[in-house]
């Protein structure tokens, strides 16, 4: 087969993997490159994703039959594969003309896990070794992986994933017959975990959850997602939403709505960077997130004995609480308050808060807005049916905490 | 003035003639840091911040904001100079001003132009008799084409850049910028024969079922659809 010609194939293979970084810092003398703050796009997607690294499969043969999965062993479809040096050289040409910023190598699992993952290496330190190349490189940990090709993965790669694909032994039963839950991927999970504590692999470990497939609810994703953050160190869980493909045992069920995918990645900010905890997080009577409102919002509007706020008293944490201030603007406000006082919301906007949501739950140097324009935003955020009803609505009085209305 | 100090941008005469120190013409190109913090100080009283993190941040957005190409961009440095000396460098980054707003505004335009050019600059390689060059066509709405030349050289170690602008090229030369007349190449413009890959590897990765038309254009803006061959698909 033709190299264009499978580059089609194993390109759209890979699309669905979202589990990547989405940009690199230039790569130190003989050290790997971490992913920069804001990384370089360098092309996007009509579905508005960004294209920053060579995504493609090894191969796309697969010995699994992950029921949601366009590869699995029993669906009919062209196999090929690339061989290490092919791969590396086509990635090579697309870097140097600046076409992408590193790579993401995946595979199905072709003959064994070990077959594959030799195939994967070995395209890994052709690049190092031969081409020289010290920029960003991800690679994947097949499920079933034995330790001494992690160990080799984990040497050679910036950053290294095992998909997890469910929050249970339960839910990825409903996706795999074949793939164990704790044996399969969170053991290799804590093996990469042991592993990276030598000082490599500088861009850490990330997995990810296919949302909606399983019929698992956004509370038992949250769930797992924290208990990776703490006890494997997982640097980034990324969510995709299930899409059917034609073929698969799941080609009927309805796809996920980007939105619910987005409420996710919202909550998991949260989670890791405005120092909230899981029972902060408020879900519906199903364990969603519900997807008329913000989660920071929801955390607002649940929690309003703690607000009104005042900027200029209130510590870094009280304001990563408040809509519409985040880590940035919250640790500019704290600064510029040790020499100035904060009076008015034109400050504050020139600071980064976005005022119209922050405006209903601050208070500016002890001045508080009309409260009939924070009844009606607040009625607006309550649309969802778990919020109090609308004919006994929570109103926010001039220079008060939240009281019921009379 | 700290953005002149960290060789970013040069002031004129004129500019000067309304500086922070108001005496009249200063010779920036024999400025001693020194020198300018004990004027700063006779005026202003202590500025330790001179030396912290502060003021390299502070620098990094003058150098930005300095390329942003306004009539009045070097006016802009000096009163958030100004701003930072009176106020304190906090005031001026936690952009409480109008003006330090402005300025930071003007720079993140700046860093935004940088990142796309750094991102969307399609290179092909070119023979020359001294060996292998990259070359790729540009078009800068602000003064940026050292900053950009400057990146893509670190990543492209073995095989000198050369950015074109409309008719002139720009290169390192050593450590120093330097540009000529297209037609003083060594070498042909390259006509991007690699591009079939590329388009082929893009139309791999769209699903169907999140397109996004709008939230695409966003990122990859109208200006840029001709410096990638994917643009024409965005239309």
């Amino acid at each position: 087969m033709e190299l264009l010609d499978k580059l089609k194939i194993l390109g759209a293979a890979a699309k669905y993997d979202v589990c990547a970084a989405t940009g690199c810092g230039p790569g130190g003398s003989g050290r790997a490159a971490v992913p920069a703050p804001s990384g370089v796009c360098h092309s996007f997607l009509p579905d508005g994703r960004c294209v920053s690294l060579f995504k493609v499969l090894q191969t796309n043969e697969c010995l699994k039959d992950c029921f949601y999965c366009p590869n699995r062993i029993q669906r009919d479809g062209p196999r090929t594969a690339f061989t290490p040096d092919e791969l590396a050289g086509l990635f090579m040409e697309f870097y140097r003309r600046n076409y992408v910023e590193g790579l993401f190598l995946s595979s199905g699992i072709s003959r064994n896990p070990s077959h594959t993952m030799e195939q994967i290496i070995k395209t890994a330190e052709i690049l190092r070794y031969k081409h020289s190349y010290t920029g960003y490189i991800h690679l994947k940990i097949l499920p079933g992986a034995g330790f001494e090709y992690v160990e080799q993965a984990v040497r050679l790669a910036s950053r290294v994933s095992v998909n997890i694909e469910a929050p249970t032994t339960e839910h990825l039963q409903k996706l795999s017959r074949l793939k164990n839950f704790r044996e399969e991927i969170i053991g290799r999970m804590k093996w990469v975990h042991g592993l990276q504590q030598g000082g490599s692999l500088p861009a850490g470990q990330t997995t990810q959850f296919i949302v909606g497939a399983a019929g698992e609810s956004d509370s038992q994703i949250m769930k797992t997602t924290v208990s990776l953050y703490r006890e494997i160190g997982m640097r980034r869980v990324y969510f995709s939403a299930f899409q059917p493909v034609a073929g698969t045992p799941l080609e009927e069920r309805a796809p996920t709505p980007v939105l619910r995918e987005h409420r996710l990645y919202q909550s998991d900010f949260l989670l890791r960077s405005y120092g909230f905890s899981l029972s902060d997080l408020s879900f519906d009577t199903g364990g969603n997130l519900p997807l008329d409102i913000d989660p920071k919002v929801n955390f607002a509007v649940h929690n309003l004995h703690l607000f009104p706020m005042e900027i200029n008293r209130a510590s870094y944490k009280e304001l990563l609480k408040v809509p519409g201030i985040g880590p940035t603007s919250a640790r500019r406000i704290v600064n510029a308050r040790r020499n100035f006082r904060i009076t008015s919301l034109d400050e504050l906007k020139n600071i980064g808060v976005v005022v119209k949501r922050a405006v209903p739950f601050i208070q500016v140097n002890g001045k508080y807005r009309d409260s009939y324009k924070l009844v009606q935003q607040l009625e607006l955020w309550r649309e969802s049916h778990d919020y109090p009803l609308p004919d006994n609505p929570l109103i926010l009085y001039e220079g008060s905490h939240a009281v019921q209305a009379p | 003035m700290l953005s002149r100090l960290r060789k970013g941008c040069c002031l004129h005469e004129d500019e000067l003639s309304e500086s922070i120190l108001n005496d009249g013409v200063i010779d920036v190109d024999n400025l001693n840091m020194d020198d300018v913090r004990r004027d700063y100080e006779k005026v202003f009283g202590t500025v330790g911040w001179l030396d912290g993190p502060k003021a390299r941040s502070l620098a990094k957005a003058s150098l930005y904001s300095s390329r942003y190409i306004a009539r009045d961009r070097y006016h802009l440095v000096i009163n958030i100079m100004k701003q930072a000396l009176v106020y304190g460098p906090d005031y001026v980054l936690g952009r409480v001003s109008r003006e330090a707003r402005t300025f930071f505004n003007r720079a993140r335009r700046v860093c935004i132009e940088i990142s796309r050019a750094c991102g969307f600059i399609r290179l092909e390689p070119a023979e020359c008799p001294a060996g292998c060059v990259m070359a790729g066509r540009v078009e800068f709405t602000n003064d940026i084409s050292d900053i950009v030349l400057r990146k893509l050289s670190r990543r492209s170690k073995n095989a000198p850049v050369y950015l074109v602008e409309k008719d002139t090229a720009y290169f390192l030369s050593g450590r120093k910028t330097a540009s000529c007349h297209v037609r003083d190449l060594p070498f042909d413009l390259p006509d991007g024969g690699f591009s079939e890959f590329w388009e082929a590897y893009y139309d791999s990765q769209f699903i169907e079922g999140r397109k996004n038309l709008s939230l695409a254009r966003k990122h990859l803006p109208q200006k840029c659809w001709s410096w990638v061959p994917e643009g024409k698909k965005l239309r």
